[in-house]
């Protein structure tokens, strides 16, 4: 990306276009702020021309105190009101910034969580957490700096050129043509350093990733005492990075140096012409003095100028990020069907569905009836965790149908789907708060009460019983460390309280100590009772019992029915039976005959 | 290793990281220095060619000599310039290069317990983005601070040679500015504090928010409705408008101090003109020069905020440098030649929690399995990690064949143990290097003989390159079983006489566990086997049965012996038995 953006004015403007509509929401705060910059700016130019005066004043005969006096007054008052100005600007720019972040953080989270969920489940978190914290930090620079300083710049290169072109235009020119050289010197160096740049951000891409790996493994490469060769490895990978920052370096530091001192070089040119006019009369003394006031400064100006833009590719990039995340299509939902009465079977109707490329099912279609156990088994990556999630809707098929009462799930609105749905999956997940807290997710108004009786319910009670502050405690980083078990029983009592219809587990018995798992199967046996049940299973005696059975092989029902026919088929349930039943019997032997 | 102190301003902190690269960091600054007297000399021109107008004393052959100075001022600016950019870049290459390999020897050296999830983010961290925001700070910021030290002295000097008494005069403003400068310093630096811990909050807000999705998807409870996630965003947003309303003010007061010097060196050269102390051209030429003097200065104020990043930073690379390595023995001990475990008053706790074993004695006897079992929290996996090494006991020795382990070296005790853990590490590689890491000098005959014993030689024939496919981060291309199997090749391939098992608790398809099962088998065939056990075949099939409570063990025996004593067993057997068979109703 700043390959191209440094080069080109194509992504200098599309730059500003991504970020653009960012300052809508604070519109009126960034045009009084660049109102008040322009201000500033002007106040900058003052002392140039308080100290032209005051030259001119030195050099006539009779100077006059009170003139001079006048001017100083002058200038303070142009320091001041200038920083005061500045102040002011950057003080309602960055509120304006500050709001605007927040409104934009907002709203990445409520469209995150109106998009298919398999999109932002797929993505790693860190990824969506750095758009939504670093790349939305990043407007800050364009919004409460970029904003106020490029007008001011703009305005104090176009004013001073302005008033100097007025004056004497020869010098003028002579004041800003060393921009020439210097932009043909940083293109000449960007060129050759361009060539490094590939190499650059790959080896440190290199590097990093390798340190990372490094680090992520350590404890299996100490293990296997590949340590030495491991870091040997890395320290490899640092030593060509720093190979390639210095050869980039030493190709570009001739022309970047001199990009700067071209830009602080025009003494070079002003002296000599301005002394050649003086000398051949055709200007004033204070005419050369003029241009030595206000020319040899002249260049630094643009320079303001030339860093702004150069940091807007960076800048933008954030913002384009931002955008695009913003612009991913959200689930489609509308509220046409009204709540009470949906009676709770789920269907699948001729559905396909993929994530890339190959499909993961193929024209899959069942009934789960009411208080009825529908069990999916079979292979891994068989699709079965793939049927559980498109039930929660986490994607939409991509063709077929899926209806919950025989309505499809895009007609059920998300808030009725989800009070339809309750979804227990093998990751628990709660917030870092108290456990209280932690249950009213489910339901804002439940009372102390209804929390004990889901907590009975779900053989949690006791153990929060037993915390020092009881429902109060805070989980999570900040608190106790509840064990995995204990974790999935919270996750199962917030179900409770939700008291959706149907129940959806993925391998919600992978217990984690399995010293829990008694309590943890008690607790899931209150959560499905009367409701329509879709468990996901590898453990097959979990599901002997199913009222239907269906074994999803490649992304196809293979063969439906309950555990019995299944097994009389001799197809391949009765194959995953036998394995299951032969890895059941098999104990670890030390000896060998 | 030696103690580093990463304290007080980055520049010295650097500073004393430098090492071997302090004398090209010095030379840097010398070039920078000569940079900023080329970039200063240009002022006699002026100042002569000032003097020639208003006294109408030039000539050509002096504005010819002024020009041709000029233009080697030029030259010499360019060339100083480079010099002392390529010096510093160079440097801090180097130094950042050699700062992040001298961590990573000493993150190797560390004791195996850094090694957990939490610090292991941090420390990336440390690697990746603290010491690029400290390299980035010293390529940059750091440079045009130190030129902006220097510039204004160069034209102090000069100053003072036209006028001693208008010298200080135009330096008044700076030396003013100074105190502003450390006050405003102060402030931020608090509110930056406060700001930066609001700021780490809200991110872990926004983390909690991406990675609850689900939940919060399944409650409705998006966006500002999470009041947790809301209260987070405001109060950031909030120290962050307190922060521009307490900083804009004190900022402009610097910047306002500083620029004061110019209607200062009006006022003050109107004063002494009059009272005819000061002469008009000396008059002027401080004139002209207000407008350059500051500056500098003032863009060095820009780098203000990269220097608090890199204060950051290279705090958290001080902490990480300063971690206490683990010890190691001081004379090199022979390896044990048998391969029984033994516990002899064994004490271990974790750091800030309670004693959790007090006196623990155990015996593991060679080519056994030895299984533990026991309550959750009783230490079971800590057990493992002792006879790892991967923690040391605080008393008590852990023994093997008679030799205490820790009168090993960490790789001596590495050369002991197999360890077949539930995360299951692959590297990005491919198939083949991820065995073949199991020895060193591994030969692809055995490599697929590992394979092979551990059930996998045929699933890996079967992707499209075989043994060369590979292994995305994490082994996300593979199945867990398939994952397993692997890391249970790479462990064959190892061949250490004591292997160390945590059963899986998750569960695989029936097909896959099968194939774990069997795989597994091989792995422990003649070997000293201690095993977390949680299956049913494995607890009954065991030479020995450990049962861990309350820090000690509570009971011992085959699992026969064990079922016909009424005690903590029993109960544990009857919960798995009870368990293995349940099925849900709706």
């Amino acid at each position: 990306m700043s390959e191209a953006a440094s080069t080109g004015r194509e992504s200098l403007t599309s730059g500003i276009r991504a970020l653009l509509p960012f300052a809508q929401g604070a519109r009126a705060s960034f045009a009084l702020a660049a109102l008040i910059a322009a201000a500033a700016a002007f106040l900058g130019l003052v002392p140039y021309w308080v100290i032209n005066e005051a030259i001119g004043i030195a050099l006539t005969p009779e100077l006059s105190q009170e003139s001079l006096w006048l001017l100083a007054g002058f200038a303070l008052a142009a320091v001041v009101g200038r920083f005061a100005c500045e102040g002011i600007a950057t003080f309602i720019a960055h509120r304006g910034a500050f709001q605007i972040q927040y409104d934009v953080r907002l709203a990445l989270a409520r469209h995150l969580a109106a998009l298919p969920l398999g999109k932002v489940t797929r993505r790693r978190s860190g990824e969506l957490k750095k758009v939504m914290a670093d790349d939305v930090e990043r407007l800050e620079l364009f919004l409460a700096h970029a904003i106020p300083d490029t007008v001011a710049a703009v305005l104090t290169v176009v004013a001073l050129a302005t008033w100097m072109v007025l004056i004497d235009w020869r010098l003028a020119l002579a004041t800003y043509i060393l921009i020439v050289p210097a932009f043909a010197c940083i293109a000449l160096g960007m060129r050759r350093a361009g060539m490094h740049m590939t190499e650059y951000r790959e080896t440190q891409a290199q590097m990093n990733a390798s340190i990372v790996e490094l680090l992520r493994g350590m404890a299996v490469v100490k293990m296997f005492n590949r340590d030495a060769d491991e870091v040997r490895g890395t320290e490899s990978t640092i030593a060509r990075y720093i190979e390639v920052v210095r050869g980039y370096s030493l190709d570009f530091l001739p022309y970047g140096t001199g990009f700067y001192v071209l830009l602080g070089a025009n003494a070079a040119i002003l002296i000599p012409l301005a002394g050649w006019l003086w000398h051949t009369n055709s200007i004033s003394t204070q005419t050369v003095l003029f241009f030595l006031i206000v020319g040899l400064g002249a260049l630094a100006t643009v320079n303001a100028l030339l860093y702004l833009f150069a940091n807007l590719s960076h800048i933008a990039s954030g913002g384009a990020i931002v955008r695009d995340v913003l612009a991913e299509p959200a689930l489609e939902s509308s509220n046409a069907v009204a709540e009470h009465g949906i009676e709770p079977r789920v269907e699948f109707d001729g559905v396909w569905f993929r994530y890339e490329n190959a499909w993961v099912l193929e024209d899959v279609s069942f009934s789960a009836a009411p208080s009825e156990l529908t069990a999916l088994v079979g292979p891994s990556g068989g699709g079965k965790s793939t049927v559980a999630a498109l039930i929660g809707r986490f994607f939409d098929p991509e063709r077929g149908e899926i209806r919950i009462g025989g309505h499809p799930l895009a007609r059920l609105g998300n808030d009725t789907l989800n009070r339809q749905v309750s979804m227990v999956l093998q990751e628990t997940f709660l917030f870092d708060d108290s456990i209280a807290g932690n249950l009213r997710v489910a339901r804002a108004d439940a009372t102390d009460a209804e929390l004990v009786r889901a907590c009975e319910q779900a053989c949690i009670h006791d153990t929060i019983a037993a915390l020092s502050d009881g429902y109060a405690t805070v989980v999570g980083e900040r608190g106790v460390r509840l064990s995995g078990g204990e974790r999935q029983r919270l996750t199962i009592a917030r179900a409770i309280l939700a008291d959706a219809p149907i129940v959806v587990l993925d391998e919600a018995t992978a217990f984690v100590d399995p010293e829990n798992e008694h309590a943890i199967q008690q607790a899931i046996s209150e959560l499905v009772r009367g409701r329509t049940v879709i468990m996901v299973a590898h453990r097959l005696s979990t599901v002997r019992g199913a009222d239907q059975i269906l074994v999803l092989d490649q992304g196809s029902i293979v063969e439906r029915g309950d555990h019995d026919e299944l097994v009389a088929r001799n197809g391949l349930y009765a194959q995953l039976w036998q394995d299951f039943n032969v890895a059941r019997a098999t104990g670890l032997r030390a000896e060998r005959p | 290793m030696s103690d580093v102190s990463i304290e007080g301003s980055p520049a010295v902190a650097i500073w004393r990281l430098a090492g071997d690269q302090q004398g090209v960091l010095l030379r840097s600054i010398g070039y920078k220095a000569l940079q900023g007297c080329f970039d200063a000399l240009p002022i006699a021109a002026l100042i002569w060619l000032i003097n020639a107008v208003r006294l109408e004393t030039l000539t050509g052959s002096g504005l010819l000599w002024a020009t041709l100075g000029v233009l080697a001022c030029v030259a010499g600016q360019w060339l100083a310039g480079y010099l002392a950019n390529r010096s510093a870049w160079i440097a801090t290459f180097e130094l950042f290069g050699s700062l992040r390999a001298r961590l990573l020897r000493h993150v190797r050296r560390l004791p195996m317990s850094v090694h957990d999830h939490s610090s292991t983010g941090d420390m990336t961290t440390v690697l990746t983005q603290d010491i690029s925001a400290v390299e980035n700070f010293a390529h940059e910021p750091m440079q045009v601070m130190v030129g902006a030290a220097i510039a204004p002295l160069i034209v102090f000097v000069v100053l003072l040679g036209q006028d001693a008494p208008m010298a200080f005069a135009a330096m008044l403003s700076v030396a003013l500015a100074v105190p502003v400068f450390l006050w405003s310093n102060g402030v931020f630096a608090r509110l930056a504090a406060r700001r930066q811990d609001l700021q780490a909050d809200a991110a872990g807000r926004m983390l909690e928010y991406i990675q609850g999705l689900p939940v919060i998807r399944a409650f409705g409870m998006s966006g500002e409705k999470l009041a947790l996630f809301d209260t987070a965003l405001r109060d950031f947003r909030g120290i962050s408008m307190e922060m521009t309303a307490k900083l804009a003010p004190l900022g402009s007061a610097f910047l306002t101090t500083v620029l004061l010097g110019i209607p200062l060196i009006v006022g003050a050269g109107t004063y002494w003109l009059f009272t005819e102390r000061l002469d008009v051209g000396v008059f002027i030429i401080f004139a002209v020069l207000s407008l350059r003097v500051y500056g500098p200065l003032l863009a060095a104020a820009n780098g203000v905020e990269s220097m608090r990043i890199a204060e950051a930073s290279l705090a958290r690379i001080g902490r990480l440098l300063n971690r206490e390595t683990a010890a190691e023995p001081a004379h090199e001990t022979p390896l044990p030649t048998r391969y029984d475990v033994e516990f002899s008053d064994v004490g271990f706790a974790y750091a800030g929690a309670d004693t959790l074993f007090e006196n623990l004695n155990l015996s593991a006897p060679a080519a056994a399995v030895t299984a533990i079992v026991g309550p959750s929290g009783a230490g079971k996996t800590t057990l493992l990690q002792l006879v790892a090494g991967l923690r040391t006991p605080d008393r008590g020795r852990v023994v093997v064949g008679g030799v205490d382990l820790a009168d090993l070296s960490a790789n001596q005790r590495f050369e002991l143990v197999t360890c077949v853990f539930q995360d299951v590490y692959l590297f990005p590689g491919t198939i083949y290097d991820n065995i073949a890491f199991g020895r060193a000098s591994a030969t692809s005959a055995q490599v697929e003989r590992a394979a092979r014993l551990a059930r996998a030689d045929e699933f890996i024939r079967a992707l499209p390159d075989g043994y060369d496919s590979r292994v995305d981060e994490g082994g996300a291309n593979l199945s867990g079983g398939e994952r397993q199997r692997i890391s249970i090749a790479r462990a064959i391939l190892k061949d250490a006489p004591i292997v160390l098992l945590d059963e899986a608790t998750a569960s695989l398809d029936p097909t896959n566990e099968r194939y774990v099962q069997e795989a597994l088998t091989e792995l422990v065939a003649n070997k000293t086997v201690l095993v977390v056990a949680h299956r049913l075949a494995t607890i009954r099939n065991a030479d020995q049965i450990l049962v861990l409570a309350d820090g000690a063990i509570r009971q011992r025996g085959r699992h026969d012996e064990l079922l016909e004593a009424p005690g903590l067993y029993q109960a544990l057997w009857d919960a798995r038995e009870r368990a293995s068979s349940w099925q849900p109703r709706p």
